[in-house]
């Protein structure tokens, strides 16, 4: 892997922060302390009543995983669709292109791993995406990614709870990495990369609701 | 700097196995109180939250042993945080992540109820003023703690603690992504994030002699180590 790209990249990125895109001329130490702050409140009055995810759901079955795992392919899908117009369009530089480039190779995998654990018998359908200048423009693309990720992280969470053991295994293999990715695009974004003490998980309705929000599937 | 791994923050030999025995010796306490009864499950009912089916033995053996690392992650970030000796980002990173690791054992206390454990005792050795070891110490838990969480995840009977793990997990993996980011290592650098065994997070643990005191309501006592 390319550290020193890394840290160039990172070396001239601006350390303003803008948490909720109200607090503008904080430095990132301060709106990350106010995060913090606020956090902790969330960490008290979200985590111990009824922040952990509450469940409505049916027991876990061979025939439901594939329900699931087609449903989180429909995110991933719209993951590696993003990444990979970043990089074919070639707009971006420096360390946005190596994230872009390396995260798209990590979503096409994890596209690729749901395909198959879903077998020949399952013909998900790719959506239809327009990403308009997300993909080209630096100013979009890092919030984009963001958003992307942080839809990602909440809907595995969501549906880990719905799969049989070893399909959760599964899903665990990838949202840790999506966790990951999130983590990194907000700290690129000199955004809190981990705001809360728990990721709160979507429901499929969120998720589809989150998806749609974007513009992209067409 | 090269990627780090566990390797590089087991710098001395395993002393003892603190975290195995912290947990036999609260499974016995779990079976010792499971004779008393419904206590825990009262207690569990009295916050209405967290009104689920009481955890199965298993399932305390396993939110006790991420209580524990818990207790560490916050102790070392928290300490960190006060002595304000490490580099701006990494304090920064501290501050947050810190607050996070609170948050998770609040949560994981809830989880258990009355059976949660109190905090062992630590000793840092240094490594919360030093920024490159404070770093590498970070990198290594984080990485392990959410590889770890992936084994308990399919090894849990609760679906209701599945959740909560699943939660958690996800926190973990953005903190060790932001540190090693802080650290100029690759945030994301497989495809797939793999399990890890309790062992191999044990012999981190006792390789860092951070663990300096265990609470027991009984049982034989091992000599204390001083480092």
């Amino acid at each position: 892997m390319s550290e020193p790209l890394i840290q160039k990249a990172t070396a001239n990125h601006d350390p303003a922060v803008d948490e909720a895109g109200s607090s503008r001329g904080l430095t990132r130490g301060q709106a990350i302390a106010g995060s913090v702050a606020a956090g902790g409140a969330l960490a008290a009055a979200g985590i111990l009543a009824g922040g952990l995810p509450r469940l409505a759901v049916s027991k876990p079955s061979r025939e439901q995983d594939a329900r699931v795992l087609e449903w989180l392919l429909q995110v991933e899908y719209l993951q590696a669709g993003f990444y990979t117009e970043v990089e074919r369009r070639g707009a971006l530089r420096g360390e946005l292109r190596e994230f872009a480039v390396l995260v798209g190779q990590q979503e096409r995998a994890h596209v690729n791993a749901l395909e198959r654990a879903l077998g020949r018998n399952s013909s998900p359908k790719r959506p239809a995406l327009d990403f308009g200048d997300a993909t080209t423009d630096s100013d979009r693309f890092i919030p984009t990614a963001v958003e992307l990720e942080e839809i990602a992280v909440a809907a595995f969470n969501g549906q880990v709870p719905n799969l049989t053991r070893p399909r959760v295994m599964t899903a665990m293999k990838i949202v840790s990495v999506e966790a990951r990715h999130v983590g990194w695009a907000r700290d690129l974004a000199g955004r809190n990369p981990a705001p809360q003490p728990a990721d709160k998980p979507a429901t499929q309705e969120q998720t589809r609701a989150a998806m749609n929000a974007t513009g992209f599937i067409q | 700097m090269s990627d780090l791994t566990l390797e590089t923050v087991d710098r001395s030999g395993a002393i003892a196995e603190t975290f195995d025995e912290l947990t036999a010796g609260t499974r016995a306490d779990f079976f010792r109180k499971a004779v008393i009864g419904g206590t825990a499950l009262t207690a569990a009912l009295e916050t209405p939250a967290l009104a689920q089916p009481r955890n199965t033995a298993k399932d305390i053996a396993i939110l006790r042993f991420d209580l524990n690392l818990e207790y560490l992650q916050a102790a070392m970030y928290g300490e960190a945080e006060r002595l304000g000796q490490i580099g701006p980002r990494t304090l920064d990173w501290s501050r947050v992540v810190g607050a996070n690791e609170r948050g998770h054992v609040r949560a994981i206390r809830g989880l258990l109820g009355r059976d949660a454990v109190k905090s062992p005792s630590f000793n840092f050795r240094g490594v919360t003023e030093d920024d490159r070891l404070f770093t590498e110490t970070a990198v290594a838990f984080e990485d392990l703690t959410a590889a770890l969480l992936k084994t308990q995840a399919i090894q849990v009977d609760s679906r209701h603690v599945l959740a909560a793990l699943a939660s958690l997990h996800s926190v973990e993996a953005r903190h060790a992504a932001w540190i090693r980011h802080i650290a100029g290592i690759v945030p994301s650098a497989d495809a797939f994030d793999e399990p890890t065994s309790k062992a191999k997070v044990v012999r981190l643990v006792d390789s860092t002699n951070f663990v300096t005191s265990v609470p027991r309501t009984k049982g034989r006592r091992r000599p204390g180590y001083t480092g």
